[in-house]
């Protein structure tokens, strides 16, 4: 099957499209438009969780990295006068750079014993960012990001959507072509058996640390764009919960593909709201609960996976489920 | 594509449940952005506040006692409004933050620019605040919170946040009543009671939650220290995790730095958990003074035994001796009916909330118009005086006045509770010891107190 | 003051016993974890304060019959939500077991409400002194308890089922070919890890804990690092690993402060699994 460019942005676009347009018929409405940078953003960490889980490395820690690309880009743009943009990526790198340390320590590690790990790394960065630096984070006060414009600037929040949809797209396409590459494919490869993959002569620590410098990269990208975005950040970001959502975000959807990342996070957070503006107290949680079950009872391989045979539709979506763990 | 696969009957009948879930949320959203006939002018008040998720007591309890003084507030037939020339009726609209900073800045967004409310009051833990308060201060909404207690809320620079009030007992001021009962009160008890001399310093140990909230007690305390010099020194400062239900280490640790007294900044599990292991298992036989956020039935009746002469911050009205004042009888007044509505007593967080909605009703009706700055202006510029301060406050503020100071933060009186347990009846009696205008009962040194080295 | 640290290191390490040997034993015979798990510990410390208030009853008399209603519920648990999805991927059974943590929390609190609950023990003011130090007799208690399951286990371990249930955990599939019903196994391995996890969540509520359906988490978790740390289905493991962690906790939050105990945790952790990637116990299970 030929993996060109079309096929790519055959798979992207749709995407791209309905968040150009999405703010259009609505006149501009700051409530929507503030809802769809977020979910964006979510799209963004939950594709990155999957390019790890993609080589077998499932991470429970992923809010390290988030969290870590927030405060390195809010301190870089307070402390070194850089605008946002530029500091982005700059944080983004870092992120990878940690994320590569943290990478060699996971590296003899497999399924839940890697799993135990990357959950404690949030919880010890948290303890450092709140503690020990706290002279330069303000602790648990938090300490404030600067946004990507200035709120003084007319549409500035036009301005900032379309930004946020920019970087994004281009980070989803950037993980897509990667997943897609030869990289990608040693990835899998290493997943389904990594024994053989390295008979093969498939280098797979070279890789898997590849995957992990990728993955925290756009981890730490998505994590400084939320940061930028609400203005403020504290050590709450640390929390289990933001380790957790891409986890519910990728299965649901569908694991390894952007487009079940993508898919994924849409319909769990447009599902959650949908709940919750119901005006459902605690019974909101319950029934969650059992829909994920259910979605999981009757579509193990994920949402996507529901869609594949369907090429007019999502045909590039096709939730591989290469992952094994244990 | 190279493979087609038919459809199974299963995955069709997901599909179309995806589909229809996400056609509704679509219905839902263009119906809440319709432009709806103008209903006729009432107050729209605001209320975002963590009804799930760990905080929901907290939350639940806030949209308890709001919805009380809304509905105290239309069976008067609502707030004078000058502009309407007549009382316009309350409504409130409460949203769930989750506790969530994410959901948080959603649901103020959906309630400044949907539901185009007049004011927000409401929320609670200053992390979620200062997320949200960035949302309503871009669009000039005046955001009053009782449930967040970080003094930087009002002070932060990055934004204009000139139109955001804070009514809590903010943290820095826990410490500037606590040190003078300390250095009043307690030093000259045990210095009598053991014969120490008049200049030994009273030797205070500070177990504190490592959380903005727990870091502002331990800040407002170095802070009392360093300005007012009481005879008091810090032997001791140890911080522990949110959560945390194993305390012995701590207590340990404590124990041998031979404190006369431990300030402990908690959260009720934490300050139960603590008070039963110091003394039961590591014998740190000393007294602890608990803060404002525990004056609440659950923690006295949760302490039981262990809460025996131990000390606990009060602003009044939570628990059952209403301070003495012109407040007292719109106190105890409230306190009645919260119970016949919800059959408990009101919380901190409630009470403080309860009259803060006073408050922002009479600065509605002093600005005579919604107009959101004028709203803003009178709030900055409220001054209760009274009678309108004793039928709109429920516990005491300095000078028996209600006004903001220059940071938009507020001023309330905080008096010591001693506990006292009632083996008979099962439960904890409360008496408040200091200072003395509000006195019901002597501070007591217990028999099995031992003071530090 | 050291021994006094080892002391309530030790008595840390016995409270995380019974929820970790619980959790390791359910992976042992079916490799899933139940992320659930401290919530089954919550909702049994609910359960015995809803007896033991609603009878007047003594709460040790209540634990039984809270075990024994957190046991069905664990088994219906197993059938209706882990049984359907087994060997669909690891990430399936993690997603319901999250899943299951947010159908359990607010179930409690809808059936509860959110207020913090505690469970007096009679026996609160009772201290018992054992050379240096005083003991509450709750916690004597709570040791004697845990130590009585943990032999009771060991001796089930030893019988006929006991066999099956070891079989089952070396390699389920030659175990269905001896013979076992591993359906009968499975949900054997659930009724008992629910029934400890109530055993625990009550024994900790008694010694003067307050809880509400939040309050579980912390535990959870380390139930979880204890199952890691001594390697994934191994008894022994899980109870020397809740040592390690009990002491080293202990000491860390003595000597550096509280805030270093969690992440002291997983830095030990972490330490111990770069040197043995399958935990100290690791590599096979092991029930003797």
């Amino acid at each position: 099957m030929p993996d060109g460019i079309p096929r790519v942005a055959a798979s992207i676009a749709p995407l791209l499209l309905a968040a150009a347009i999405l703010p259009l018929p609505f006149g501009g409405s700051a409530h929507l438009i503030r809802y769809a940078t977020l979910l964006w953003i979510s799209v963004l960490y939950a594709a990155s969780w999957n390019f790890l889980a993609q080589s077998g490395q499932v991470s429970f820690g992923h809010a390290a990295f988030f969290g870590t690309g927030a405060y390195i880009s809010a301190l870089l743009v307070r402390d070194a006068a850089l605008s946002p943009f530029v500091s982005m990526p700059l944080a983004s790198s870092a992120t990878a750079l940690i994320g590569l340390g943290i990478g060699l320590i996971c590296l003899r590690l497999t399924a839940w014993f890697l799993a135990m790990v990357t959950f404690g790394f949030p919880i010890i960065i948290q303890t450092l960012m709140a503690y020990q630096l706290s002279w330069l984070t303000g602790g648990w006060d938090g300490m404030p990001s600067f946004r990507l414009f200035s709120p003084a600037m007319p549409l500035y929040h036009i301005w900032e959507y379309y930004s946020v949809c920019a970087i994004v797209g281009l980070a989803l396409l950037t993980l897509h072509l990667l997943s897609r590459s030869r990289l990608g494919l040693a990835l899998r490869g290493i997943a389904q058996n990594e024994l053989a993959s390295r008979v093969s002569g498939i280098g797979s620590y070279r890789y898997k640390l590849l995957a992990f410098a990728v993955s925290t990269f756009f981890g730490g990208l998505a994590g400084s764009l939320h940061g930028h975005y609400m203005g403020y950040i504290s050590p709450e970001i640390y929390e289990v919960g933001t380790s957790l959502n891409p986890i519910i975000f990728c299965v649901i959807g569908g694991l390894g593909s952007v487009g079940g990342a993508a898919l994924g996070a849409i319909a769990v957070t447009l599902a959650w709201d949908l709940l919750r503006s119901l005006g459902l107290m605690w019974e909101r949680f319950i029934l969650f609960g059992i829909l994920l079950i259910l979605t999981i009872r009757f579509a193990p391989g994920g949402l996507a996976s529901l869609l594949r045979g369907w090429p007019p539709l999502l045909g590039s979506i096709r939730g591989g489920r290469g992952e094994r763990m244990g | 594509m190279t493979q087609r696969r038919a459809v199974t009957k299963l995955q069709a009948i997901a599909l179309l449940a995806i589909v229809v879930v996400i056609a509704l949320g679509g219905l839902y959203y263009y119906m809440a952005l319709m432009p709806t006939k103008a209903p006729p002018r009432e107050i729209l008040v605001g209320s975002p506040n963590p009804l799930t998720g760990p905080a929901s007591k907290h939350g639940i309890e806030m949209r308890n006692a709001i919805a009380l003084a809304a509905e105290e507030w239309n069976a008067k037939g609502g707030v004078y409004v000058k502009e309407f020339g007549r009382r316009l009726p309350i409504r409130v609209i409460f949203k769930d933050t989750e506790s969530s900073r994410d959901t948080a800045v959603k649901v103020m967004t959906e309630l400044v620019t949907v539901d185009k409310v007049d004011v927000v009051i409401g929320n609670f833990g200053s992390a979620i605040v200062f997320a949200d308060q960035v949302v309503a201060m871009e669009h000039k909404v005046p955001y009053i919170t009782s449930g967040a207690s970080s003094v930087l809320l009002t002070r932060r620079t990055d934004i204009d946040v000139s139109y955001y009030f804070n009514t809590a007992t903010h943290t820095e001021l826990y410490p500037f009543y606590t040190m003078p009962f300390l250095d009043e009160a307690f030093r000259p008890a045990i210095n009598k009671k053991f014969g120490f001399p008049e200049t030994r310093n009273l030797r205070l140990a500070i177990l504190y939650q490592d959380s903005p909230y727990g870091k502002g007690v331990l800040e407002g305390c170095k802070l009392y220290i360093s300005k007012f010099k009481p005879k008091i020194e810090i032997v001791e400062a140890i911080p522990f995790k949110l959560g945390e239900t194993d305390f012995r280490p701590h207590l340990l640790r404590i124990k041998e730095s031979k404190p006369d007294f431990v300030y402990m900044a908690a959260f009720i599990p934490e300050q139960t958990a603590a008070l039963t292991q110091a003394r039961r298992d590591v014998g740190l036989n000393t007294l602890f003074q608990s803060v404002i956020c525990n004056d609440d039935e659950d923690f006295y009746k949760g302490v039981g035994q262990w809460g025996d002469y131990q000390f606990q911050e009060t602003t009044g009205t939570t628990s059952v001796p209403v301070l003495k004042g012109p407040t007292r009888e719109n106190g105890e007044r409230f306190v009645k009916a919260y119970r016949a509505k919800y059959g408990k007593l009101p919380a901190q967080m409630a009470t403080h909330i309860y009259q803060t909605f006073n408050v922002v009703m009479k600065a509605i009706e002093r600005a005579g118009t919604l107009d959101k700055r004028a709203i803003r202006d009178a709030l900055e510029g409220i001054e209760l005086r009274g009678e309108e301060y004793a039928n709109a406050l429920v516990c005491p503020f300095e000078g028996d006045v209600f006004r903001f100071t220059k940071d938009h933060l507020v001023n309330m009186r905080i008096a010591v509770i001693q506990m006292r347990w009632n083996e008979a009846k099962g439960e904890n009696e409360l008496g408040i010891v200091w200072p003395d205008e509000y006195k019901t009962a002597e501070l007591e040194i217990p028999p099995w107190y031992a003071p530090g080295a | 003051m050291i021994h006094e640290v080892l002391l309530w290191g030790l008595y840390a390490a016995s409270v995380y016993m019974l929820l970790s040997v619980g959790l390791n034993m359910i992976f042992g015979v079916m490799k899933i974890v139940n992320f659930a798990h401290g919530e089954l510990m919550i909702l049994g410390a609910y359960i015995t304060f809803s007896i033991a208030t609603s009878l007047s009853l003594n709460p040790y008399l209540a634990i039984p019959i809270s075990a024994l209603f957190t046991a069905i519920l664990g088994v219906a648990v197993e059938r209706l939500c882990f049984r359907p999805i087994l060997g669909t991927g690891k990430l399936n059974e993690i997603l319901v077991g999250l899943a299951l943590t947010y159908v359990f929390q607010n179930f409690a609190i809808t059936a509860w409400g959110p207020n913090l609950r505690s469970l007096g023990s009679p026996y609160a003011a009772l201290s018992i002194l054992i050379g240096p130090v005083s003991l509450p007799f709750d916690y004597l208690m709570g040791i004697g308890i845990t130590a009585a399951a943990l032999l009771a286990l060991f001796a089930f371990l030893r019988t006929e089922s006991g066999l099956s249930f070891r079989g089952t955990s070396q390699d389920s599939e030659a175990a269905m070919l001896m013979g076992v019903r591993i359906g009968r196994v499975f949900a054997l391995s659930f009724l008992i890890g629910s029934a400890l996890a109530a055993v625990a969540g009550s024994l900790w509520a008694i010694s003067g804990q307050m809880f509400n359906p939040f309050t579980g988490a912390h535990l959870g978790v380390r139930a979880f690092v204890v199952v890691i740390l001594g390697g994934l289905g191994s008894i022994p493991g899980a109870m020397i690993a809740s040592l390690i962690l009990g002491l080293v906790e202990t000491s860390v939050a003595f000597a550096f402060g509280g805030v270093w105990r969690e992440a002291a945790a997983f830095l030990a952790l972490t330490a111990v699994l770069i040197l043995r990637p399958m935990g100290v116990f690791g590599g096979g299970p092991r029930y003797a």
